[in-house]
């Protein structure tokens, strides 16, 4: 089976670092303002009646049905059979449609080239056989490259708190979930 | 202001659909007008068309290459906007030059094609705008809102500059005009109350609504003044000259026009965490 390639965001491993932003920015050479990859945080007792910090990486998404694709007006965006969405530069003209499409606040104008870019997965990297720089650069391995095609969803959640709607573009993303925390009081 | 292109060539392409439909039906109705009148309401359609195109490129970062904002019609309904508009466009100019030649049954059948592709045009305009990502533009409304500015601005124009051509004696658009703004009021209404009460979304972009200074101005401008002004036209039975009709459609432009400006600049979009 042709393979589909999507994230795995394991919220329980991550902390907050924000290396995989920083690994994309480094990789990619991104504006100052420009984020391909944000790092969430997500409210402290969202998963667990004990406040803890907790918090979610994400990109682009790769959806099933890429909004952002369908929206565009001059065919800027296409889906590779592997799944990943790419925006072609050269095709974009700024007019932010796809900024609007989107569910997830993924693509993101640049004002300095008036057009707009997002994550593509880091598809050289992958045709080459390495991982995503957000991946590779993740100190607590927290972000894994998945093929949507062999994964079992057993364990992985299809959504996190704060995440909107999954049914508008099939995102191909998951979640590892907290564990959630019991605070227990011993009178002494 | 952002979105000051988006939001000068939607009202002006709405105001330019809504003056080439009042004119088509005058004339189907068996309204005489004017060859002079017609030339200059048919060439100002044409301007304001023109112009409300040419405006539109200001929203893209690289307007030079606007055209290719037509290779996506199979899925994007901004490139079915523009390939209609475009269309518009060209009869606009078919139909001033029928106005020039004084035919009669062309023109008619022009105006009837413009008029269609023009509502048209606008009803692709709000399919742009209806997406699951801004749940407060994620409904018909969008459209009504659009087909309301429409039907306000055209007939109040058409019917200014038959006034000043000195032309249409004993006709009134108030009663008409009047009942379009309780319309647009009723709908807006409506709108804002369904949408505070729907998700975190659309709750939001309400709260911006309501801290929004154009959206009162709106109020003012837009309906309050309008409305007293049609209304005491109606009520007293006077013709409305020139003079006022000027002012009224001032009014309405500048209502809309603010109106439009609240609809880019309040919306929030689905993200995370909401």
């Amino acid at each position: 089976m042709a393979k589909k390639y999507g994230f795995l965001v394991n919220i329980e491993r991550c902390v907050g670092c924000h290396s995989c932003e920083m690994a994309c920015k480094n990789m990619n050479q991104l504006d100052p303002d420009i984020r391909w990859r944000k790092v969430y945080e997500i409210e402290e007792t969202a998963y667990s009646n004990v406040p803890v910090r907790i918090y979610a990486s994400l990109a682009c998404n790769h959806c099933e049905d890429p909004a952002c694709l369908k929206a565009c007006p001059t065919g800027a965006y296409t889906k590779r059979a592997d799944g990943i969405v790419v925006h072609d530069h050269d095709k974009c003209i700024g007019c932010k449609m796809c900024v609007m499409a989107c569910p997830y606040d993924v693509p993101q104008y640049n004002p300095n080239y008036k057009k707009v870019e997002k994550c593509h997965m880091c598809h050289e990297r992958i045709d080459q056989g390495l991982d995503p720089a957000c991946v590779a650069g993740c100190p607590m391995d927290a972000i894994e490259l998945i093929d949507m095609n062999q994964i079992t969803e057993f364990g992985l959640d299809k959504e996190c708190v704060g995440f909107p709607d999954t049914s508008i573009t099939k995102p191909n993303v998951r979640f590892i979930k907290p564990r959630s925390l019991v605070q227990v009081r011993r009178d002494v | 202001m952002s979105e000051l292109a988006l939001i000068l060539f939607t009202v002006l392409i709405q105001l330019a659909v809504g003056a080439l439909v009042t004119l088509t039906v005058m004339e189907l109705l068996g309204k005489e007008i004017k060859l002079k009148s017609g030339k200059t309401i048919s060439l100002s359609v044409l301007v304001i068309s023109a112009t409300s195109l040419v405006v539109s490129l200001g929203h893209l970062g690289h307007p030079m290459r606007a055209y290719t904002a037509l290779g996506n019609l199979g899925t994007s309904w901004l490139s079915r906007e523009i390939l209609v508009f475009a269309i518009f466009f060209l009869l606009t100019i078919v139909y001033w030059m029928q106005w020039k030649e004084d035919n009669l049954q062309l023109r008619k059948t022009v105006g009837i094609v413009g008029s269609v592709v023009g509502i048209l045009g606008i009803i692709v305009s709000g399919l742009i705008y209806i997406m699951p990502a801004m749940p407060a533009w994620n409904s018909l409304t969008t459209i009504i809102f659009f087909l309301l500015t429409a039907s306000l601005l055209g007939p109040v124009f058409v019917f200014m500059i038959l006034k000043w051509q000195a032309e249409n004696e004993g006709a009134s658009i108030a009663g008409l005009t009047l009942v379009i703004l309780i319309l647009s009021v009723l709908v807006s209404l409506s709108y804002v109350s369904t949408i505070a009460n729907g998700g975190t979304a659309q709750a939001l972009t309400v709260s911006n609504m309501l801290m929004s200074a154009s959206f009162w101005l709106r109020i003012i401008i837009g309906w309050f003044l309008p409305i007293v002004l049609f209304a005491y036209y109606v009520y007293s039975k006077k013709q409305m000259n020139v003079q006022v009709l000027a002012i009224a459609f001032l009014l309405l432009i500048v209502g809309e026009l603010l109106g439009r400006e609240v609809f880019y600049n309040t919306i929030v979009a689905l993200q995370f965490g909401l």
